[in-house]
């Protein structure tokens, strides 16, 4: 299987405080993994670094086999939902447009297409936004700019989707939804990375778990993982973790 | 109507409609970058770059404009290094500009017409040159934001998710900046460097909170623009006022007016 994220003796500090420190790190084509830690682990400074944002500062990282520094065409097949973005919402663009943008960057921002319209309906349907098609961002809720979002990273028809606690505001129909769309993207060979605390959903969804703080504590499948040990190293505190069995 | 049958007032309303162009497209990005308070101290800059221009007895254009690109160009370094927010960087630097532009001016003797020109502006008096270069930058100005649009867009609406999906937002900013700083230094020849500010921010933050489409409103600011300088011109004409500051006294009265739509 094809190498799409290979990270090795990775660091990366603030003011020469380490919040990543030698993160070796695999991701095959096709994987779905989760990301946990708590607040402040170095989850999302790890992501801004796979999308480039970040340079790291020691070690390597290649992204569809090319150091991150040399990606150019291949950053269009990376989706990304960064977590709290800083968004201008009183921008007057209609939730159409910015799912298109997905669109525009793949296009190299030519013209839409009807192909490319097609898809944007399809995500909208998908993610239950298309009543909201003509609104304008800032008059929708937190749920539904998180869906407006996820619809413009989808609309890459990324090979590598990262996704920064998507699902914070969004209502448990749609995240279903959201999650079931997730495993249809893992089945066409994407690479998913997602961070969340929702431990539970995220040790049942994905196909890997990486338990971060500062350094990899731990990573691998979910079942080889004795979660209550890992949460433990990880968030320094015993933990009881209920599951919830899916009604039909 | 009287005043249109003179070639001067002809030429003013041509540099007009250019200015509108240039102002509302500039303004409404600034506003939406939060970045209002930039032309402002862009405008300052030019100040600085117009004393240089006297002291060596070269084009004071010219050197206005490389003083003030040089300040645009160094600013994004000034504001990585202070760890500051980008407005008390350009307060900063803007205000000594214009500090630097007094004391040069201290050592200037002679005549210094064309300064008063620059300070207050002189859309009446504008010469074809000035036209034709006001006009090939707004040619060069509209293909630039046709072209990089949506991209602009993008980084405005949210700069991270634009700069992952690779656009190299540096460049852009930097282009659009460079862009404004060469719209300041031609508004200032018209309007003043004092007004320039006023032309580029007042029609876009009236009409930003009430039109809900990108591009009706970047055609409204167009409208509001130059109807206050259209309006201004005739009354300055017929009152016998100042051009500048009648068009900067209109547009802050439509702007006062609109708050309470």
């Amino acid at each position: 299987m094809n190498r799409i994220v290979e990270i090795n003796n990775l660091y990366y500090s603030y003011n020469n405080d380490f919040v990543l420190e030698n993160i070796n790190l695999e991701i095959l084509e096709g994987e779905f993994w989760g990301i946990i830690g708590p607040n402040g682990a170095g989850k999302s400074t790890l992501l801004k670094i796979i999308v480039g944002i970040l340079k790291p500062q020691k070690g390597s990282i290649k992204v569809f086999n090319k150091e991150i520094k040399y990606l150019k065409d291949e950053k269009k097949l990376i989706g990304y939902v960064p977590q709290k973005p800083n968004i201008e919402k009183y921008l007057p663009l209609k939730v159409t447009e910015i799912v298109a943008l997905g669109r525009r960057i793949v296009n190299d921002w030519k013209k839409l297409s009807s192909h490319d319209r097609e898809i944007i309906q399809k995500l909208m349907e998908e993610l239950e936004i298309e009543d909201l098609a003509n609104k304008i961002y800032g008059e929708l809720s937190g749920g539904q700019q998180q869906k407006v979002l996820i619809a413009r990273a989808l609309a890459q028809q990324p090979k590598l989707l990262i996704l920064d606690e998507p699902t914070i505001g969004v209502d448990m129909k749609t995240q279903s939804k959201f999650y079931s769309l997730l495993r249809k993207l893992k089945k066409a060979r994407i690479s998913i990375i997602l961070v969340s605390h929702d431990i539970g959903i995220i040790s049942k969804e994905v196909d890997k778990l990486a338990c971060l703080n500062s350094k990899l504590y731990l990573h691998g499948c979910p079942k080889d993982i004795k979660i209550h040990t890992a949460l433990k190293e990880v968030y320094g505190e015993d933990f009881l973790l209920l599951t919830h069995e899916e009604e039909e | 109507m009287e005043i249109l049958s003179y070639a001067f007032v002809q030429r003013a309303l041509l540099a007009g409609m250019l200015i509108s162009i240039i102002s509302s497209v500039i303004g409404i990005y600034l506003i939406y970058r939060g970045l209002s308070f930039m032309s402002a101290g862009i405008s300052h800059a030019v100040f600085g770059g117009l004393a240089i221009g006297y002291l060596l007895g070269i084009n004071i254009t010219l050197t206005s404009l490389l003083f003030t690109l040089l300040i645009i160009w160094i600013m994004p370094f000034i504001v990585r290094k202070s760890k500051l927010k980008q407005d008390i960087p350009i307060g900063i630097f803007y205000s000594s500009s214009m500090a630097l532009g007094a004391l040069l001016l201290s050592f200037h003797q002679g005549y210094t017409t064309d300064l008063f020109s620059f300070l207050f502006g002189s859309i009446l008096s504008i010469k074809d040159e000035d036209l034709i270069i006001t006009l090939i930058f707004t040619v060069i100005l509209t293909i630039f934001f046709l072209r990089n649009y949506w991209k602009i867009i993008f980084m405005i609406f949210d700069q991270e998710t634009a700069e992952a999906s690779g656009i190299n937002v540096f460049k852009l900013e930097g282009a659009v900046l460079t862009l404004t700083g060469i719209a300041v230094v031609l508004i200032s020849k018209l309007v003043g460097i004092i007004l320039s500010s006023a032309l580029i921010i007042i029609p876009a933050a009236t009409l930003v909170p009430y039109i809900k489409d990108m591009r009706k409103l970047i055609v409204y600011t167009i409208f509001l623009n130059l109807m206050c300088i259209i309006s201004g011109l005739i009354l300055s004409y017929y009152f016998n006022l100042p051009t500048g500051s009648t068009i900067v006294i209109i547009a802050t009265l439509v702007f006062l007016i609109s708050l309470f739509k």
